[in-house]
């Protein structure tokens, strides 16, 4: 019976595995994904640079706001 | 006379038509941003090129699962429709040694969410694409 995968040590990954490892907290992985889906939605919904540079920091805003607002939201949550 | 002349000028064969759309739209799939570059929109295309393929590498490195298509999961056969959304990109990447992810992984959960909005945002651009060479977007 062969051990799962996931018991492998870290040495007998791929390359790309070794190279490419990123931890990040949650605040950080959610900072990245709106500064990548704001500027894909700026890019593709206006059409002037400038319209563009301003929806997407409104789109980067909201998804930033909306979540620590949620995440303050759900503080007194015991569970 | 005049008038049946420009008719004809205006006249698109509809199969013709049909097939630069497909191709278009495969190129679009298969690399982000190339269906924008066929247009001639090179700084669209370069940005959703890099955007969605850092935010695809992003969740590789964050060791997000790539799904695969014959699960038991309907939930997981749809991740894998949207993690192929981005193209030549999650073959490649399992060629490369990519084992496909490691749920104990302390950030997976967030690579997962990065794959599969990598492919969704694909998709965006696809349609994008179409809608420029249909001619509804400048």
């Amino acid at each position: 019976m062969t051990s799962p995968e996931w018991l492998v040590p870290v040495t007998w990954r791929s390359p790309l595995e070794n190279v490419l490892q990123m931890a990040t907290s949650h605040f950080t992985a959610m900072l990245l994904f709106a500064f990548f889906v704001s500027v894909v939605f700026g890019l593709l919904s206006k059409d002037t640079p400038r319209q563009r540079v301003i929806y997407g920091a409104k789109v980067f805003g909201a998804f930033m706001g909306i979540a620590l607002l949620l995440g303050w939201i759900m503080y007194p949550i015991p569970w | 006379m005049a008038k049946r002349a420009v008719e004809q000028a205006v006249k698109v064969k509809p199969r013709a038509e049909v097939g630069r759309l497909v191709r278009l739209c495969v190129a679009a799939w298969l690399v982000p941003g190339c269906g924008h570059l066929m247009l001639g929109r090179k700084w669209r295309a370069l940005i959703l090129f890099v955007s969605i393929l850092s935010m695809f590498l992003l969740g590789i490195a964050m060791q997000g699962e790539l799904f695969k298509a014959h699960s038991a999961s309907y939930l997981e056969r749809l991740g894998f429709f949207g993690e192929m959304a981005v193209g030549v990109a999650m073959p490649a990447a399992l060629f490369f040694g990519y084992s496909g992810g490691n749920p104990f992984f302390v950030s997976a959960d967030y690579g997962t969410a990065f794959l599969v909005a990598a492919g969704m945002l694909n998709v965006l651009a696809i349609l994008d694409a179409y809608d420029i060479a249909r001619g509804r977007k400048t």
